[in-house]
This record gives structure tokens, sequence and C-alpha cells, in this order.
């Protein structure tokens, strides 16, 4: 009975608006397992969800291809909150020892600033963040990081203008568990979640680190994060 | 916008849909309906199937429920009815210190009825009435094309009679309709309360849609520069009133999700206040729809939105499909989004991004109402996009100001300020509007087209935009096809003007009274009489300036007044301020005339300085060639009878170079029909208006026999009380084997003479087939 009430509500649905695949822009069929990919997409985003990146001390599940963006890009600008559930249901780790943690994670989102936050509604960090909370288990702490400045959007600028526009943007505010995993949507330059992290770890974090759901690699597939960091750190920034 | 767009999948059905629907056009006389499948079907192509395949079962219910005996069995009342009657108040109407009731009832359907109460009860929509009632019936409509039609408005308005209330109890009852009557009520009495000048009347014309005191000059100087739609609450408001409310919701701090439901229900009551018009009910239909796709997370497609609106507008109200603000809401929109999605502007920044897609929006939403603006009016303004630039802001913050003001008026002080605000703004867009208006070639008339060209028009005009857009070549190919299409028409038919000149006789139906029309193909046009039945109202503003600017008639070269009596010139007055006349014609004796009315009617054409000519025998109306306009009658020394003004009549022949083709005489006898033959002997008149109405004192035997006429026409009213044409007349027409037509029994007549074989092809008007349904 459950099953037809809901074939039939999404029936409804579908003649309000039909779901169509976010990556291909195919039509998806009624009662698919996904919400937001067309089988074939879908497939193809289990196949990447199955490795786990480790690269340079970021943990990352998965790589930053055109899937993968277009969850993305669906995930921050067009409200689809249930891409971060979907994507995190994909993944066959029952739990969080597959990067070296165990049961008790203490997970902390990357803020986004309030007045992005009342324009958008929604925080798409916050939003991994309870997926994967509700599947792993452990705690969220919300209100630990705050973002100071009303500084512009990440998405544009170059790695360079990327850390000075992250840095000090971020204050922690104690008590703080002693081991953090930090959760933001894409890494690109670390820019952002290295701030977070600096601003962490002077709070009186003993450990963190970072889990993001997608990772961009650079042209010559590696990550030159860390170079950027030592420039910034030698700026000598307040 | 939508990344997804493909020309070829949708531009080649709707033109094969365009295609099958002139070929209907062409077949069938009920092509209203085809135009409209046509167009609706060329929307779903941008529809998922989901939705394709129910909007289509729902047109087919509208179909079937117009043509349904339900409906259709509109039976207007025969005699009159005194009867008692008990049902609900629908709506309540105060219009001239009058207040008019709508009630829905068991028996008799919704009636229309007056009402003067002796004492000061307030009646609210939503209370049930017990009454004793007087049902007029219907009074004959004139037969004009482009009137206002009493009879087809009430069909389309659901309303089986109309009368007046003779004793009434109302038993006052809680309901929904009576708190949205308070609602506008309120609204009403603050905005004039703070804003003392004319503009007070906009506010509540804006924001509820109650336009009971707007001003007359405004609203004309609005649809003259072509920002009508401002003053309508169309999609336009609603549009402007949910981005206001999702700022003030998104503010509360509530989950995103709950401030979607939270504005949409908003938003429903809304459109509840406004009246719930068509064009409303799919902007707010559009919007929750939107809210929800946002809810469910799934990608918004406004097309398909727009075509959910549709069909749920279809199928609660089938009739809206004929609604003609919704036409044109769902053009516009339809254009809006068509040129959105094809925008050139996206890497445009800032400022010039603002000015250059409200142009853009502008050009979209002009480019999807023209056509069909065209076919109903004949007529667009070409400068509205700069008054939609300038004054759709400036109404917008003026609205903004007006929500406020009514929010705050529990404190006068609060409410003061943003009265004031409301007052400038609007005062700035009303002159804006006005200087719009007076520019010459504001309103460009075009048209009427013919039904087909209309269809090409509006397929071609929705994909404007395209010839702008970079790739698409296709597309490019056939917008620049159907807009060559539309060219060579345009120009064949002045080509075809010019090369084959002809005239246009309009015998108009005016009841008891005369009222000719000549217009030429050169443009000229000459108007015989003004005629007026008595207790008929105002026929010049009411029938004939309607009529004239519905045949693209902007000026009257030459109005010849036969005689001085009501029923030739009573419409005269009022003509004048409608419509621009150059000279007017009366013959010389009847400056002599002492009836009041015809002496102000005088005074009026001296203070307007139109010059007078004195008209006597011999004399022409100049600047008609090839045709010519003589005059056979009054002789310039016939006397002046104050007792029969009759016998003085203007007798007007119309030639085409020098071949008589009809004469058009005012309410002259026989006995001056006899001086003219005596005069003129070699005269014919193929043909011939019957000379006062068809009366038997005139249109001897001795006359029909020396004009020879082809065809006779006589204008008369409906069973008048002069039995005119009188039977005796009939006879002699009838001994003569003379067609004979009357404007009472075939309504309006139209000749139409080609100068070539001067053959004259006569054309009667079934007007409940015209406007049954329009």
């Amino acid at each position: 009975m459950a099953n037809i009430i809901s074939y039939c509500m999404e029936a409804v649905a579908d003649y309000l608006s039909p779901k169509l695949c976010v990556n291909c822009g195919t039509a998806i069929k009624l009662q698919s397992k996904s919400k937001f990919l067309c089988t074939t997409c879908f497939d193809w985003l289990k196949n990447c969800g199955n490795g786990y990146y480790n690269i340079n001390g970021t943990h990352s599940l998965y790589p930053l291809n055109d899937v993968v963006r277009s969850l993305m890009h669906g995930l921050k600008y067009h409200g689809m909150t249930d891409i971060a559930i979907e994507m995190i249901n994909v993944l066959p780790w029952e739990d969080t020892s597959f990067m070296g943690w165990g049961n008790k994670i203490n997970i902390v989102p990357v803020p986004v600033n309030s007045a992005r936050l009342r324009e958008r509604g929604y925080n798409q960090a916050e939003c991994i963040a309870r997926a994967m909370q509700k599947k792993w288990g452990g705690r969220l702490f919300l209100g630990v990081l705050k973002r100071k400045k009303y500084n512009v959007s990440q998405t544009r600028l170059g790695a360079e203008e990327r850390a000075w526009n992250a840095a000090g943007a971020f204050t922690a505010r104690p008590p703080l568990p002693a081991e953090i995993l930090l959760v933001d949507d894409v890494y690109t330059t670390g820019a952002t979640t290295e701030a977070c992290r600096y601003a962490l770890m002077r709070a009186g974090a003993e450990k963190v680190e970072v889990l993001t759901m997608a990772y961009k690699l650079t042209d010559d597939g590696s990550s030159d994060w860390r170079k950027d960091w030592d420039y910034f750190k030698n700026k000598k920034v307040p | 916008m939508n990344n997804n767009f493909k020309i070829q999948i949708y531009i080649l059905p709707g033109l094969a849909s365009a295609a099958g629907a002139v070929l209907g056009a062409l077949l069938n006389s009920q092509s209203n309906i085809i135009l409209l499948v046509a167009l609706l079907s060329f929307f779903a192509i941008f529809w998922s199937n989901r939705v394709r395949i129910p909007f289509m079962l729902a047109f087919l219910i509208c179909i079937f429920n117009i043509h349904s005996p339900r409906t259709s069995a509109f039976l207007p009342f025969k005699k009159v009815l005194k009867t008692e009657i008990s049902g609900k108040i629908n709506a309540v109407e105060h219009k001239n210190a009058r207040t008019s009731l709508s009630i829905a009832t068991a028996r008799w359907g919704n009636l229309r009825l007056l009402y003067n109460p002796m004492d000061s009860v307030i009646v609210y929509p939503g209370d049930s009435i017990t009454a004793q009632i007087v049902i007029h019936p219907l009074k004959r409509e004139l037969n004009i094309p482009g009137n206002f039609n009493l009879r087809s408005w009430m069909h389309r308005q659901n309303i089986q009679g109309q009368g007046r209330i003779l004793q009434a109890q109302i038993f006052p009852q809680k309901s929904f309709a009576k708190i949205i009557y308070q609602i506008r009520q309120y609204v009403l009495n603050t905005s004039t309360k703070y804003i003392s000048n004319k503009t007070a009347g906009l506010v509540p014309a804006l924001l509820t849609g109650d336009r009971s005191l707007l001003d007359r000059d405004i609203s004309t100087s609005f649809r003259n520069s072509g920002l009508v739609h401002v003053l309508a609450v169309s999609g336009f408001h609603v549009v402007l009133i949910a981005t206001i409310l999702q700022i003030l919701v998104q503010n509360l701090r509530l989950n995103k999700n709950f401030q979607r439901i939270f504005a949409s229900i908003l938003l429903f009551a809304y459109m509840f206040i406004t009246g719930a018009s068509p064009s409303v009910m799919r902007a707010v239909i559009m919007f929750i729809s939107e809210q929800l796709t946002a809810i469910l997370q799934r990608p918004v497609n406004s097309m398909q939105r727009l075509g959910i609106a549709i069909s749920a507008i279809i199928i609660i109200n089938p009739a809206a499909v004929w609604d003609l603000g919704m036409q044109l809401s769902c053009g516009a929109t339809a254009g809006i989004l068509i040129s959105n999605m094809v925008s050139p502007l996206e890497k445009l920044k800032g400022f010039k991004k603002i000015i250059a897609s409200s142009i853009w929006i502008s050009f979209g939403a002009t480019c999807g109402t023209l056509p069909i603006l065209i076919y109903n009016f004949q007529n667009f303004a070409p400068l509205a996009w700069i008054g939609n630039l300038c004054v759709v802001p400036l109404i917008s913050l003026a609205m903004q100001s007006g929500i406020f003001m009514i929010l705050f008026s529990f404190s006068s002080q609060i409410a003061q300020v943003f009265a004031s605000t409301t007052e400038t703004l609007l005062s700035y867009s009303v002159i804006f509007a006005k200087l719009l208006s007076e520019i010459p070639g504001a309103k460009v008339t075009l048209g009427p087209w013919p039904q087909s060209i209309t269809l090409i028009m509006i397929f071609t005009m929705l994909f404007l935009p395209l010839l702008l857009h970079k790739n698409h070549l296709k597309a490019k190919l056939l917008v620049s096809l159907g807009l060559a299409c539309f060219g060579a028409y345009q120009g064949g038919s002045v080509i075809y003007h010019h090369l084959n000149p002809s005239a246009e006789i309009f015998f108009l139906d005016a009841g008891q009274g005369d009222c000719t029309i000549l217009k030429f193909s050169h443009g000229k046009a000459i108007v015989i009489d003004v005629g007026n039945e008595a207790n008929r109202g105002n026929y010049g503003v009411q029938q004939l300036a309607p009529f004239l600017r519905r045949n693209n008639i902007h000026q009257i070269d030459a109005l010849i007044i036969t005689h001085p009596h009501s029923d030739h010139f009573g419409g005269l007055e009022s003509l004048l301020d409608e419509v621009k006349v150059q000279q007017i014609w009366i013959p010389w004796q009847a400056r002599f005339c002492d009836n009041p009315f015809w002496q102000k009617a005088l005074q009026k054409v001296q203070n307007l300085n139109i010059p007078i000519h004195d008209v006597y025998e011999g004399q022409k109306v100049i600047g008609l060639k090839p045709w010519n306009m003589k005059f056979l009658f009054p002789y310039i020394n016939s006397p002046v009878n104050p007792a029969d003004w009759n016998s003085i009549s203007i007798v007007a022949l119309l030639q085409y170079q020098n071949r008589d083709l009809s004469i058009l005489p005012g309410d002259l006898g026989s006995k001056e029909e006899d001086q003219i033959m005596t005069t003129h002997q070699q005269i014919q008149s193929p043909i011939l208006k019957l000379g006062h109405h068809g009366s038997h004192y005139s249109s001897s035997t001795r006359w029909l026999k020396a004009l020879k006429p082809q065809i006779a026409i006589a204008s008369a009213g409906y069973r008048n009380r002069y039995r005119h044409p009188s039977a005796k007349t009939l006879a002699r027409l009838d001994s003569l084997l003379i067609p004979t037509f009357n404007t009472a029994t075939d309504g309006s007549i139209f000749l139409k003479i080609n100068a070539k074989d001067l053959r004259a092809n006569p054309y009667l008007l079934n007007f409940t087939q015209i406007t049954t349904h329009q």
C-alpha cells in the first residue's frame, strides 16, 4: 500500500516537473534508484565512489569529474540538498574506518556567511555533514566555526586570491572536541579548509582532519596547495 | 536558462500545427477554437509527456463543456417577470451611486439585479437574500460589428437575466467572500484617506484590482501609450507582490521550505483579493508550482509551469480561454520565456545588463502580445517599451510604498509618509504616461488581419528574438519566412487597393435613424447622418465611434447632416469628442432651426473651429477623385419651412467618374423627388437608399422607375412606431422586382463597389455568429 501511495505521489510530482538527470538531461523513470541521475550516470558515480582519495592529508570521497561537478553544482546553486544524502549513501563503507577514524567522529562543517545563508537557505557543507552523521554516526558541531568577513565567493578566484580571501575569515569558539573532522564540499586549493583548520587549532583542537566530497586535481594531476599555503604564511596576515 | 534548447524539436511541429490551423481557419467558421488549439498545442511542445496528455484532456473537456447544452442553453427572459427569489449574493458592485448585485439562485441561475435599499443596509457578498424582483427582457441589440454586445457579455459571464429588486431581506452570514470584500473596501478607504489628488484611485486599482475610483483621464493616457497592462491587475503585479513577499518572508529565518509554503499561501489569498481573474490565476499557479518544484528538488521548467497553469485554469473555468486578459498574459509570458532562453546578453554585467535585459524582456513581451492586440484592437503602441522602462519601475516602487501605507495605516503619521511617497511616484508615472500618449505615432493602426495571417504572426513574433541570436540558422530562416509572408500580405494589399480602387458603403443599424458611412480605398471617409434612437444612450460614442475605430477610420473628411431631426443628428455632439471631423455640410435652411439640441450641437461645432458648409444643389465634395459626391437637393431657393424640415433634406449622389452609383437621400417626400427628377432627367441609382426610412410618402413609383435601382436599402428601427418601412413602399419595390434590405431585420448592410466593373457585392453580417465568443 505504501508503495502504491509513494508511486502515485511521485507520478503527481512528475506532472509538476519531470525528473531530469542533472548531468546529461535525460528523463529519469519513475521509482528509479536515484533522484538526480539517470541509470548510466548513476553507475558512473558508483564506480568513482569506490575509490577513496587521501591526497596530501586531505580525505576526499570523489574525484571532480563531470558527473560529480554537476551534482555539486546542483547541491550548491539549485537547492537540491538531497544530493548530499544520495552521494554519501552510494559509498560502500559502513563506517569511517576506511580513513582511519572510528565510529565517534566529531563533524564540523565549513560555514557560509550569513547573507549567503539567508539567500540560499542552507549550507551545503552542513548538508553533507548531516548526511554523514546519518550514515556513520558521530556528533555534529554547528556553532563552532563562524565566518567573520563578508568575503566574495571563492569560485572564480585564482589560488593566491583564494588564500587572501579566506585568511582570517573564520573564528572558532571553544568548547571544542579534541579531534575534529572538518567537512567541505569541493577541495580546490585548500585555502578555505586550511584557514578553518588554522582557526580550529588556535581555539584548542588537537587534531583536525579535512574531509571533502570532491577533490579537484590540477592540470599535472598533483596538488600544489601546500606551496600556496607557505606563500600565504610568509605574507604574515594578522 | 535551458541548456538543452533544441530548435528543430519544437519549430517544426509548431509550424505544422500552424499550417493545420490555417487550413482549418479557411474551412471552418469557428476558427477561434482552432486558433487556440494550435497555439496551445504549440506551447505543448515545450512540455513533458506527463503534462501534454492531461492538458489535451483538459482542453477536450473545455470544448465539450462550452458546447454542452448546460452552458449554451442561454435563455434570456422574453417577458417582464415578477417573482420572488432566494439565493446567495456572489458579487456587489457600486457604480454611479447605484448598487448592483449578482445573485446565484437555484431556479433562475445567475441574475444581475439593481438594488436601491431604502434604509442604509450594507450588503456583503456571501450573504443570503430573499427578494421580490422584476426581470426585464433584453432589448434588441443594434447590429453593428465592433460594438459592445450585452447579450454576448451576459452569456460569457454566465448571467441569465437582469432586472431590479423591489423588496429584499438580507441575512448576513460569515463567509470568505465577505472578508475579501471588506479588505478591498479597506484598501480603497485608506488610499482615499491619505492620498488627496487624482492618483488615489490608482492605489486600489494596482493592489486589489478595484477600478471604481480610477480617473478616466489617467486610464485613457495609459491606454494610448500602450501601458494599459499596468492598470489591470495581472501577472506583472503578482510577480511584484511575490518578490516583495519573498524578501519579507526571507527575514523570518524560517526553514526554506516553510518560507516557500508560507509565501505560496499568502499569494493564494492575494489572488482572491484581486478577484481571481484568469491572468492573475495563471501567475499565482505558476508561482506556487515553482515553489513546489523547489521543495521537491526538481529542475524548474518555466514553459512547463505555464502549461500547468493554463490546463488548471481551463479545468476550473473553460470560458477563460476566450478571456482577452488570459490570452495576452499567456502570450506575454511565452514571449518573455522564449526570449529569455536565447538571451544574447549573458556576457554583460552591472548597470548595462539591467537596462539591456529589461529592454530585452519588454521586447519579448511585446512580440508575444502584438498579434493578439492587433487582432482585437487593430492598433499597437511602438513606443510602449520606453514606457515600460520608465513607468514600470515607478509603478512597482509605488506599489511597494502603497503596501506599506496600508500595512501601517494604524498609525496615521507613518502611513502619511508612505502615502506621500506613493503619491509622488504615481503622479510622476501619470505625467510620463500622458507625455508618451501625446507623442505623434504613439499608437499605430494595423490590420484588421484575417485569422490566418494573425496565426502566422503569432508564431513568427514569438520567435522573433531568435533573429538576434547567433546560431539556429533554420529558425532564423523560418522566422524571416514568416515576416516575409506578412510583408507580402501587407504590401500586396496596398498595391491591390491602389490598382483596384473601391468604395465601401456601410448602412449602419441605427435603430429608427440614419447612419451611412462611405469609405474609399484611398482612405477618405464620409459620414452621412449620425442617427440616434430615443432611449438608446449615446449613438456617437457607444456605437459609431467603436465601429469607425474598428474599420480604421480615424478622421471623417466630410460629415453630412441631411436635416435637423434628432434621428439624423442625435449622435453628432458626442461623436465630435471621439473622432476628428474635417468639415460639416448642412442644408443652408437648417441654420434657422431653433431646436435647442441642434443649436447646441452647432455651437459645439463652432467651438471646435470645424468649417460648416451650406449645401445647395450643384455643390460637390472636393478631393474624392476618382469618385464624386454631388448634391441634388435642396435648391438655393427652397423655402425655410419650420413645420417640415424633411422637405429640405439633403440628397447626395455618389458617382464614379461620371457614372451614377447611388443616391443617398435624407427624409425627403415624393414632392421633392419630382422636383429632382425635373432638373436631373438622366440620373440613375443602382444602389438606392429609400428616403424617409421607407415611408410610403416617399419612394414613389415614378422615382423608382426613373432611378432603376438594382438594390434598395431601408434604414429603420426594429418594430418602430411609425411602421417604417411601410407595406406600400415594399409592395411598390416588389412589383418592380427590386431586392430590398432592411437594417432592422438584416442588421448593418455593407456594400463594396469595385471601380473596374462597378459591381456591388452586398454582404450582411450575421451578428450572432460573430460575437458569441470573442
